[in-house]
């Protein structure tokens, strides 16, 4: 059964494309709406993230200083064990009376006797290195000993201006200071013959070595 | 109190829909007619086993009247906004019909050869007889005698300017509806007809519809719309020959009709006492029989016509539409000039519930507006 129609088809084409107009732009702001919402919650987001990560910077830059106030403190630590080692070196090592005991072993008769004695002790800073092994064209460093380690070392020394009666009773004096066990080196700086009205006499100067005690 | 009314109307009919919930209704688009005075629009509902139902409907009157050719002003789109959503309509899908105003029903007789289709053929006597480019125009017509055999045809052609066509579609795209399709009067009223007739093949009918300016005869046989053609005869026309005549204002004239009615034998009036209501009819009577002596000349010419082309077939009977059908006494004076039956049909008579049968002269300028949703149905399509 055929029916009239009066709508132009004209009218009905224009209606389609506006209908499909209409769809686009419908699509399109459902399209950007949808980016301002994905946008707007990135933006959340990465405002959310970036107050974390200024709380993780916070917290680092307290890390930071206090990683520092802990190295200043290591550094003070060090510093103040190095003194006590200093210390501990400078009160104990060698026996002040075993020293005198082992100069007095050596004098045997009265042919020799002393004007001036002076008696030093010092402390040396010395760098314990780590042990390493040389594997062809590497050094190997064992775990555990990366770092070097200071340690002090005390030693004492004897300068000793006396006289003698003669050059024999120097030597034996001399030959008998070696023989003890403390005494390390002995040095004769000097020797002078001293002519007197009566007599004559040997000035001497000896520097003597006194064995050393290592402290770390 | 009008738009109440038309509300409570509506809502009426959507209830009597919700009756029975088992079925499968399915709701057809809008018919939407814009009469003289009013806007009308009425959508059908149907089931499964093809039972008509009303679904909604509005009639409702304009703010202001209204001046041809209708365009999208706000004004009459918040109107039709207005009307629609206070309807309980199911969809905003719209068949429509284009103003009588604008448009121009033709009867030709076309001969169809193998070089020349029909659209050729109905072009070029549409060209010769407008005068004009036909690009300016939108046509579409109705076969009315499609015998392969014979050569000669005849089709019924509407014509319309395309500029007017849009305004009036753009009037309701405005209106937020959707246009399925645009007809024209007389197609939606043969529709109606076929309906009322019992879908009867061999019922001829005369439609008279009644007009302010002009009035326009339709000759429907079966679902074959034979003619339209408009006649020199409205409601302004009588209404003059009655001021004149009797030195009364249009209003006081028209009260005076609707009172007492055109017939002597009628009984519309309720104030008055039936001895004054007689005479009164009487006087109008008189004064507007020669008019409708007119009429009747015009009517029987189309019975001719109609015997012509329906091979000897009698008319059965006519129905009166439009503004003078209101007048009480209108159909039966009619009758007794013409010696047919006349009638002012119920459009809502044709539906399976019995929401409409109240009200004849109000249902009856839903004619129109019922035949246009008729197109939706099964049945009808």
């Amino acid at each position: 059964m055929y029916e009239m129609d009066l709508i132009p088809e004209s009218y009905r084409l224009t209606l389609w494309r506006l209908l499909w107009v209409k769809r686009f732009i419908i699509i399109i702001t459902a399209v950007f709406l949808c980016n301002v919402a994905c946008y707007a919650g990135l933006e959340v987001l990465k405002k959310d993230v970036q107050q974390e990560m200024y709380q993780l910077q916070a917290k680092k830059e307290i890390n930071d200083i206090q990683k520092a106030e802990l190295q200043r403190l290591r550094d003070e630590y060090a510093d103040y064990e190095a003194q006590w080692s200093l210390l501990t070196a400078l009160r104990g090592g060698i026996q002040t009376r075993e020293t005198f005991l082992a100069v007095d072993r050596s004098i045997q008769n009265k042919d020799l006797w002393f004007l001036n004695w002076k008696f030093n002790r010092t402390s040396k800073r010395l760098a314990n290195k780590p042990e390493t092994v040389n594997r062809g064209y590497f050094i190997v460093v064992p775990a555990g000993q990366r770092q070097q380690t200071e340690y002090w070392k005390s030693s004492a020394h004897m300068t000793i201006k006396g006289q003698a009666r003669n050059h024999k009773s120097l030597s034996e004096f001399v030959q008998r200071l070696f023989e003890q066990s403390s005494v390390e080196n002995v040095r004769i700086i000097k020797t002078f013959l001293r002519r007197y009205a009566q007599l004559d006499l040997i000035d001497f100067d000896l520097a003597v070595t006194i064995a050393p005690s290592e402290d770390s | 109190m009008q738009s109440i009314k038309t509300y409570t109307q509506g809502y009426v009919a959507g209830l009597v829909n919700l009756k029975n919930k088992n079925r499968t209704i399915r709701a057809g688009p809008i018919g939407l007619h814009f009469s003289l005075e009013k806007l009308h629009m009425v959508q059908l509902l149907h089931d499964n086993d093809e039972n008509i139902e009303l679904g909604a409907y509005v009639s409702k009157r304009y703010p202001r009247k209204i001046s041809y050719p209708l365009v999208a002003n706000r004004e009459l789109c918040s109107f039709i906004k207005q009307s629609v959503s206070s309807t309980p309509f199911r969809d905003r899908e719209v068949i429509s019909v284009l103003p009588s105003q604008l448009t121009r029903v033709i009867s030709v007789t076309y001969t169809v050869t193998s070089e020349k289709s029909e659209e050729k053929a109905i072009a070029k006597i549409l060209k010769e007889r407008l005068a004009e480019d036909l690009s300016n125009y939108v046509i579409d017509y109705l076969p009315v005698r499609t015998d392969a055999s014979v050569n000669e045809r005849l089709a019924i052609v509407a014509v319309a300017r395309q500029n007017d066509v849009v305004n009036y579609l753009e009037l309701l795209r405005k209106s937020n509806l959707r246009i399925r399709a645009l007809e024209i009067g007389p197609v939606a009223i043969k529709r109606l007809i076929w309906a009322l007739s019992g879908n009867k093949k061999d019922h001829c009918s005369l439609v008279i519809n009644f007009g302010y300016e002009k009035s326009y005869l339709t000759m429907i046989s079966g679902r074959r719309l034979l003619f339209d053609r408009a006649i020199e005869f409205g409601q302004k026309f009588l209404l003059q020959k009655i001021c004149r005549t009797l030195e009364m204002s249009e209003e006081l004239v028209l009260k005076l009709i609707n009172n007492h009615g055109i017939d002597p034998g009628t009984s519309g009036a309720l104030h008055w006492g039936n001895e004054a209501n007689s005479e009164v009819a009487e006087v109008m009577i008189d004064v507007i029989k020669p008019q409708f002596l007119r009429l009747v000349d015009e009517i029987k010419n189309a019975f001719i016509y109609a015997a012509s082309e329906t091979h000897g077939q009698n008319i059965s009977i006519v129905y009166l539409l439009g503004s003078i059908a209101r007048w009480p006494g209108s159909d039966r004076f009619l009758n007794h000039l013409i010696d047919l039956p006349v009638t002012t049909p119920n459009p809502l008579s044709i539906l399976s519930s019995d929401i409409g049968q109240a009200g004849e002269h109000c249902n009856s300028e839903l004619a129109i507006a019922v035949g246009l949703a008729l197109r939706g149905m099964p049945g009808y399509v």
